[in-house]
């Protein structure tokens, strides 16, 4: 670990004991660190970008409620990640119906990413699409998934946290989230099929 | 290495090992499994891609601060049942068990004062240890007359009276 990386835990431990103690100054620090992951999570889990605003607020306001009974047992990554998950898998069972999806900028390095170059190349109904519209297809068929499939492509092929971290999050094995994987994939192969050359 | 295997060897994908690769030459239906797999992943790409509403970071602090300070502001004006718990389950017990005795005392009190035998027309009668007359509800002519008690000083029915007193004369 790097001296800034040390500099960065020491700082994220005491910024945590502060905020325990209710310094809300402190607690921002955090809610600023973390805020880009838990939106990105919000976001495609619901597909909505105001759900997700307003999700990762209540997340954090939780969180804060709860910090007293957060025993460090984890990383306070994992353990807020935990409570985004669960309460936006809540959120979406109370939303009958995906009514709205909007849809987030991409930024041009997408172009030169291997993946993206991949397909280019190699896919013409995927070279030849707009990108905004293979967005929406994705967005689409993310949605189609069941909300445990859905978290587990989302941590791991959208967030990449590995296996454990994801295991640890939702509170399951290693194995269960290797297979939520392996058949959330398949899902989503079948949604976009038409892209596949 | 089996087809059922393939789940397992699947999801890391660059860390394709020997087993897998030797075993994806000869079997066609593993490999479109990976090519789709693959595919997949991706076209996640776009999704790894995203930025943010520009408007969301600051949207999201603003929000948390403004959420915290009124959860705060309403935790101090609400008046909650459950900060009484301390207070309110002994209190209650206490106040149970009191009205439970109160009902019990005054079962037993009203049964030891409930005289056995009727109440007759002409007869006032006198409990034995409270010495609390029973006014019938006519009474005669006689009880009236032969008594000290102005008529109107009578109470007239099935109750038993503390405000009058008899003096009972001759026969």
């Amino acid at each position: 670990m790097t001296d800034e990386a040390k500099a960065d835990v020491e700082q994220e431990k005491k910024d945590l004991g502060r905020a325990r103690e209710g310094d809300l100054e402190a607690y921002n620090r955090l809610v600023e660190r973390y805020q880009g992951k838990i939106y990105a999570i919000a976001y495609n889990m619901t597909g909505n970008n105001e759900d997700a605003k307003d999700l990762t607020q209540d997340i954090f306001v939780k969180a804060f409620r709860n910090l007293k009974r957060f025993k460090g047992d984890s990383s306070f990554y994992t353990w807020i990640y935990r409570i985004a998950v669960n309460h936006t898998i809540n959120f979406l069972k109370k939303r009958n119906r995906h009514n709205f999806y909007s849809l987030d900028d991409v930024d041009q390095g997408v172009e030169k990413d291997p993946d993206y170059i991949e397909l280019v190349s190699n896919s013409e109904p995927f070279r030849n699409a707009e990108l905004s519209e293979l967005q929406k297809k994705l967005n689409e068929a993310i949605q189609k998934l069941s909300d445990k499939h859905r978290a587990a492509v989302i941590m791991h092929d959208i967030e990449g946290l590995p296996h454990e971290e994801i295991a640890k999050i939702l509170g399951c094995s290693e194995g269960t989230v290797r297979s939520r994987l392996f058949y959330a994939r398949r899902q989503l192969q079948n949604f976009l099929q038409e892209y596949q050359t | 290495m089996k087809c059922e295997d393939l789940a397992e060897y699947l999801l890391d994908l660059d860390k394709c090992p020997d087993e897998l690769r030797d075993h994806l030459e000869t079997c066609e239906k593993c490999r479109a499994e990976v090519d789709g797999q693959r595919f997949v992943y991706r076209m996640l790409a776009i999704k790894r891609h995203e930025l943010p509403d520009p408007d969301a970071e600051a949207d999201i602090v603003a929000g948390v601060r403004s959420k915290l300070f009124r959860a705060e502001k309403s935790e101090l004006s609400r008046f909650r049942f459950s900060d009484l718990r301390w207070f309110a389950k002994p209190v209650l017990q206490t106040a149970a068990a009191a009205l439970i005795i109160v009902l019990a005392g005054s079962y037993f009190f009203e049964a030891d004062n409930i005289p056995d035998e009727p109440v007759l027309s002409h007869q006032a009668k006198f409990h034995h240890e409270l010495d609390l007359p029973l006014i019938s509800r006519t009474a005669p002519e006689w009880l009236v007359s032969d008594t000290n008690v102005a008529p109107e000083q009578i109470q007239y029915g099935p109750l038993r009276s503390r405000l009058v007193e008899l003096q009972l004369e001759g026969e």
